[in-house]
């Protein structure tokens, strides 16, 4: 076995010793929780159906995170990216009554993409112009984004009473898989997850396909060298880090268009930080963010599924292990030096 | 009685499986300065740092014994040496490592508290510890700067200080037993490396086995008591330096060195062309930023302008000046840097990428040429120009390693493969580009400059070098930048003496 996906797996296997004593500390049987889980994510079409629901915001997140990472850059920004994104959806949302979806659709993920790259844009200007850490740049407008939304929402963007916008037009939902797959019932997955594994299929090659996307490479790793040698470093991390900020803003495809049909406070929180465990976990590759989508979806849907015994926090500290052990893992594989072939043995004696 | 350091059987595997040293056995005696010599990638700074610690060893030990020149099996009275850095400083051995290793933004002091033991650091001992250490060895450096502020010559005093006093700073009683430094001289004009060679013989007197890695056959001539050369991994020379015969005793090196074929390195030669006469391809005035106070010449058509003078003095400033990387300088200058090609002087900061593929490396700079329909690259495209590059100059061919992967030699290859391989720029500006480079290669990189320049009629270069028969190669003319101005022109027949003395001359301006 590949020895990255071995320490994966003890890493897995680790965080699943330690869930079962804080569920044997909640008074509760492992087994019986374990079975909760399972059937509540994987064990029926409707419980697969949510775990690809909620692993979809989870792709475009990790995607966003990633690609930041190829640029050098941290973007921790990714959740406030999102909120703005989906509000923004979910409000021109209202205004397209009567668009048909061919249209409106693609309008809106422009718009959603736009709006998280535009919120990412402050940060990247601070980091590449005024060398102000990005991460500090994306706690604030994370805060920012927070409070700008409720401050919206309250402000008339809210029908009156609740914390959330009007329906959208008919046009602006995207289809439900149940409508095509009968077997995932009425769970809230939709074409938003075949879109992002579109979106993430179609993106990661840039990087080795395109003179920009090698120029980002190379700038997040040497700014200096790649200066040197004349490629414009600021404008391509910059890129890099709106783009960031534009992907994840495609989440709200996920929540807002797949799944509500409109944009409420809250809605989708959380997929922003776990995008950056979900690019760490992930690699870089296709597989393995479609992976570690997959796990942290399964986490989050588990954690609704097992809610009635034990306090559906308790997969959040699942994950944090998860993140934890596959860190520490990731050293241990690291630190072993690969097996030498005989060959070489030979020449050097 | 100081011991020997002994080491036998040193053998390295690289991650790829080729060996970069293999069963090499050497000794070191103290009271003595030895020479390791060898081609780019022949395995002297592995044997070093294998020796020393700084990396695992797959085969092999090292031990401190009493008889000289020890035989190839260990006698009872040799205290073995377990690997790892920390056992090696314990028994007081050292290195100076060929791309420094200091932390930038620390200062000396700082940087010296870094190799300090135990839980409390007591930063006034240390800094007293650092300075006799530094009046000791008669270098005189601020020790309040952080390193990354200073030159290239003055990081280097520091490192070799902060090695011998490391076994002191550690807190360990031993004697420094053997201090090694990898290319120490790369960097220094001849005089500054006459210096040098006098305070590591000053450190060997006291009682160190010293051990310098050089590409210089004429530090061997002047200073080696011993010669060790390593060819691809092996060693095939391992003997005194017999100063009594040195044209033979440099000879056998060479030959050692580069395999008989070799032996005989063409000379390069300038183009005896002038300059082309019209106006000329670069005028500079009163540039100015950091140490560079008065930078103001000009080169002509098809010239090659050589700026000697010791590091620190300018040369940083004026490249990335011309190379467009610099900022809040004054001065005027024509043509910009979109007409510029450079080699920059540190190979590790400014000139490569270490974690991407030689390809990129080479290519650095201009994938946006190779772009196709969509934007997108064409592999077969980029692979095909990074080979010529490569070729040319003489670097490494196998596109998809890793530069990191490379030694300090080779990778300077790739940085000047680059930087001759544009051919939309006029104008070269090369600082140290034969810097690490072993002398058939520098022949080679030598000719390949020369021909880019006399490539088309427009193009010219400046060059920048400590090393002054590098410049009366390649010069047409040579400047000498000391204190931030130019302070002299010479033909390229100037002796060291003459250029020496614009070097140091003194400053004009109070
Ligand atoms: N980090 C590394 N990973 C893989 N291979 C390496 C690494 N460092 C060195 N090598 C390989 O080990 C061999 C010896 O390298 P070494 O750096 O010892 O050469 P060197 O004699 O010091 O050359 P130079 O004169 O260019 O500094 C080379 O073939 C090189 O490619
Ligand atoms: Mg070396």
């Amino acid at each position: 076995m590949n020895r990255r996906v071995l320490g994966v797996v003890m890493a897995l296997l680790a965080a699943m010793i330690l869930f079962e004593c804080v569920v044997l500390g909640y008074g509760e049987s492992p087994r019986a929780v374990l079975r909760m889980l399972f059937e509540g994510t994987w064990g029926s079409g409707y419980g697969i159906g949510q775990t690809l629901f909620k692993a979809t915001p989870l792709l475009f997140t990790g995607l966003a995170v990633q690609v930041g990472l190829r640029a050098g850059l941290f973007n921790i920004g990714a959740e406030g990216q999102l909120v703005v994104a989906s509000f923004a959806v979910g409000w021109l949302g209202t205004k397209l009554g009567g668009l048909p979806a061919p249209v409106a659709i693609p309008l809106l993920l422009a718009t959603a993409f736009v709006a998280g790259a535009a919120w990412a844009l402050p940060t990247a200007i601070l980091r590449l112009r005024q060398n102000v850490h990005e991460v500090l740049g994306a706690i604030l407008s994370n805060r920012i984004a927070d409070a700008l939304v409720a401050a919206l929402l309250a402000g008339g963007a809210a029908i009156k009473g609740t914390v959330h916008t009007a329906d959208m037009g008919a046009g602006c939902m995207l289809p439900r898989l149940g409508a095509f797959v009968p077997a995932l019932g009425a769970s809230a997955a939709s074409l938003a997850l075949p879109l992002a594994l579109v979106v993430v299929a179609a993106v990661l090659p840039l990087f080795r396909k395109t003179a920009i996307g090698r120029e980002i490479v190379l700038s997040g790793s040497n700014p200096t060298a790649s200066t040197a040698a004349g490629v414009p470093v600021g404008l391509r991390r910059g890129l890099a880090y709106v783009a960031s900020g534009g992907l994840a803003g495609l989440g709200a495809a996920a929540t807002v268009l797949g799944y509500k049909g409109y944009y409420e406070q809250g809605l989708g929180s959380g997929a922003g930080f776990l995008g950056l465990a979900v690019a760490l976990l992930g690699r870089g590759s296709f597989f393995g963010l479609a992976l570690a989508a997959l796990l942290f979806g399964t986490l989050q849907q588990g954690g609704l599924a097992v809610n009635a015994i034990v306090p559906k926090e308790v997969m959040d500290v699942f994950a944090g292990v998860v993140i934890v052990a596959v860190a520490i893992a990731d050293r241990w594989v690291a630190a072993v030096p690969p097996v030498k072939t005989p060959a070489a043995a030979q020449g050097a004696a | 009685m100081t011991k020997a350091i002994v080491a036998r059987g040193m053998t390295k595997i690289c991650d790829d499986g080729h060996p970069a040293i293999a069963g090499v056995d050497a000794s070191f005696e103290p009271g003595e300065l030895s020479v390791v010599c060898g081609e780019n990638g022949a395995g002297k700074s592995t044997l070093l740092r294998a020796i020393t610690g700084l990396i695992a060893r797959d085969a092999g030990a090292v031990a401190l014994a009493d008889r000289p020149r020890t035989p190839a099996t260990s006698s009872a009275t040799e205290a073995p040496v377990a690997p790892g850095a920390e056992a090696a400083l314990a028994a007081g051995l050292c290195m100076v490592q060929q791309h420094l290793a200091l932390v930038p933004i620390f200062s000396a002091v700082e940087n010296a508290v870094l190799f300090a033991r135990g839980g409390l650091v007591d930063h006034a001992a240390i800094e007293a510890l650092l300075k006799a250490t530094l009046d000791r060895l008669g270098f005189v450096v601020p020790l309040d700067v952080p390193v990354g502020k200073l030159s290239v010559a003055e990081r280097q005093r520091i490192e070799i200080a902060r090695a011998v006093a490391a076994p002191a700073l550690a807190g360990t009683k031993v004697p420094l037993r053997l201090l090694a430094l990898d290319e120490p001289t790369a960097v220094l004009t001849p005089a500054e490396a006459d210096g040098l060679y006098a305070v590591l013989r000053g450190i060997a007197e006291g009682g160190t086995a010293v051990v310098v890695v050089t590409h210089k056959l004429d530090e061997v001539r002047k200073f080696a008591d011993h010669v060790l050369v390593l060819r691809r991994g092996k060693k095939v020379h391992d003997a005194p330096f017999v100063r009594a015969d040195q044209d033979a005793a440099i000879d056998q090196v060479a030959r050692a060195m580069l395999g008989d074929a070799h032996a005989h390195l063409a000379h390069t030669h300038r183009s005896s062309e002038q300059g082309r006469g019209g106006a000329p391809a670069v005028v500079a005035e009163g540039l100015a930023l950091g140490a560079l106070r008065r930078g103001t010449f000009a080169i002509q058509r098809g010239e090659v302008l050589g700026i000697a003078g010791v590091e620190g003095n300018g040369q940083g400033e004026l490249v990335s000046i011309l190379a467009g990387v610099a900022r809040g300088w004054t001065g005027r200058v024509t043509p910009g840097p979109e007409a510029v090609t450079a080699i920059f002087p540190d190979r590790h900061a400014e000139g490569l990428v270490l974690d991407a593929t030689v390809e990129d490396n080479l290519l650095l700079g201009s994938h946006r040429d190779f772009s196709g329909p969509l934007g997108l690259l064409d592999g077969d495209a980029l692979a095909a120009e990074a080979l010529r590059r490569a070729r040319k100059a003489g670097a490494p061919t196998t596109l998809e390693a890793l530069a990191s992967s490379f030694s300090g030699g080779n990778q300077q290859k790739i940085v000047v493969a680059r930087a001759l391989g544009k051919s939309a720029p006029t104008v070269l500006v090369a600082a140290h580009p034969t810097r690490g480079v072993d002398v058939a290669a520098a022949a080679a990189i030598h000719q390949e400059l020369l021909r880019w320049v006399a490539a088309t009629p427009d193009r010219c270069a400046l060059v920048i070098s400590a090393d002054l028969d590098e410049l009366r190669t390649l010069s047409n003319r040579i400047v000498v930048l000391a204190h931030g101005e130019i302070t002299g022109e010479f033909t390229p027949d100037a002796t060291d003496a003459e250029l020496g003395a614009a070097m140091l001359s003194v400053e004009k301006h109070g």
